[in-house]
């Protein structure tokens, strides 16, 4: 996992992302801190999801809540996971989607995709009875 | 370079990170006054101080049962604690051959035993000690060497601290001194290069974001203008660069009086068409994972026009 701003030279404002994992029974809650876009949080993030999925863990809640930045590139690794995650019987749900990511979500529809919950109880609960992969 | 040329050079090197602390002919500080105290009761020492060795002088910035404030360095013990990294202990100077005609040891205080740790500085030069005296000769247990090593490390910290201080008012003044300006910039403009490193993006967002937030642009405004150029440069980085952090990218930032913001992002790539670009909110593309970028610009900014084959693109957002 990348992070830490030591390692890169520029001027570097705001440190790369970080993820911090919690598992409640088959739900794996990802806790994202930082800037979730081009070249930062993108790659950490998938790279942590494709371990999941490869260790069999399917079903996943990304908690937004102190992911202070999002672009493009940001959305475009939850729709990638999304759909990969929804292709292995799985699938990708958001909890405390910030102002600023709904903003952008709004733009570009994906409000209606993605199953979003304002409580981490609500999102965890609504996988139960799913069989996991 | 004969070596003697090089110890003038360390020792000048040294001096100047002295001055860096600005703590010679200080006031006494009770931080620095409780380290004394307590290495004089760890030690179980009638004397203690924290010493700072100048060019001539050896200067105490604390002491404890010490009666000068400052002595010559010719005399100090600490300037030879200095010269190594580790605690220096004496336990009978009258027994040591550099020591025992020195004027503290015949004379008054009667010094007999010493015990110095060095005070390093970040740049590695040792400043002073933190030192521990007493009139007649003994040791130092296990236990209380590593007290006062650890006491050291204290002494340390609070000159460091200190030290940040004044470069943190430093900095903070230069800033303040900069933002004053703001207010008076009936329009700012900003012509930048900017390398074609991801890295460069968040300087170039929250320096633009902060100066719509002087201009007292409301917050959601702000935000679409920061997520636009975002998305702008990393477009063309990713695309007009090829993501070759060697290439450069020009932007001009333009916040008029009037209220409007115009940014331009020109890249030297070959350029695009326009009309190829896929619609993001198409069903196929829905769940692409790319794609989204021109138009969350369009969808966050009031204008904007691709010129030069796509290669500069010029946005527009007026406050409300």
């Amino acid at each position: 996992m990348r992070n830490g701003d030591g390692a890169r030279s520029g001027p570097r404002i705001i440190p790369y992302m970080i993820v911090g994992e919690r598992r409640i029974g088959d739900v794996t809650v990802l806790d994202l801190k930082g800037r979730l876009v081009f070249d930062e949080g993108d790659a950490v993030l998938r790279e942590h999801i494709n371990a999941l999925v490869e260790g069999g863990r399917t079903h996943i809640v990304l908690n937004l809540l102190d992911v202070t930045y999002v672009d493009s590139c940001g959305i475009g690794v939850l729709v990638s996971k999304f759909v990969s995650l929804r292709r292995k019987g799985g699938d990708l749900r958001l909890v405390h989607v910030t102002p600023r990511s709904r903003r952008l979500m709004e733009i570009t529809k994906l409000m209606d995709v993605f199953r979003i919950f304002e409580s981490e109880a609500e999102a965890i609960a609504s996988f139960s009875g799913e069989p996991a992969a | 370079m004969t070596a003697n040329t090089d110890e003038q050079r360390d020792e000048a090197a040294r001096l100047e990170t002295l001055r860096k602390y600005r703590i010679l002919d200080t006031e006494p500080e009770i931080a620095f006054d409780d380290l004394a105290l307590l290495a004089s009761h760890i030690c179980e020492t009638p004397m203690a101080a924290i010493t700072l060795v100048d060019k001539d002088r050896q200067w105490f910035k604390s002491r404890i049962g010490l009666a000068v404030p400052e002595t010559p360095r010719s005399i100090s013990f600490c300037s030879h604690a200095i010269a190594g990294r580790g605690i220096v202990i004496v336990p009978d100077a009258s027994k040591d051959e550099r020591l025992r005609d020195n004027p503290q040891v015949t004379g008054d205080p009667h010094i007999r035993f010493y015990a110095g740790a060095p005070l390093i500085a970040r740049e590695g030069h040792a400043l002073g000690t933190l030192c521990v005296v007493d009139r007649r000769p003994r040791r130092l247990t296990a236990a209380q060497t590593e007290a006062l090593g650890a006491l050291q490390r204290q002494v340390e910290a609070q000159l460091e601290l200190r030290r940040r201080l004044f470069e943190l008012r430093a900095a903070n003044a230069n800033i303040e001194k900069l933002a004053g300006l703001m207010p008076f910039c009936s329009t700012c403009e900003f012509t930048m290069t900017i390398p074609a490193d991801p890295a460069a993006i968040p300087a170039l967002t929250e320096g633009v974001t902060a100066m719509l937030t002087q201009k007292h642009w409301p917050e959601e405004q702000i935000m679409s203008v920061g997520l636009a150029l975002q998305e702008a440069v990393a477009n063309g980085i990713r695309h007009g660069c090829r993501g070759d952090a060697s290439k450069q990218l020009q932007c001009t930032v333009n916040i008029s009086g009037a209220g409007e913001v115009i940014i331009t992002v020109r890249d030297p790539g070959t350029g695009f068409d326009l009309a190829g670009v896929a619609n993001p909110l198409a069903p196929e593309n829905m769940l692409k994972p790319s794609g989204r970028g021109i138009f969350l610009i369009n969808g966050l900014m009031d204008d904007v026009q691709f010129t030069d084959g796509g290669r500069e693109l010029q946005m527009k957002k007026r406050k409300t």
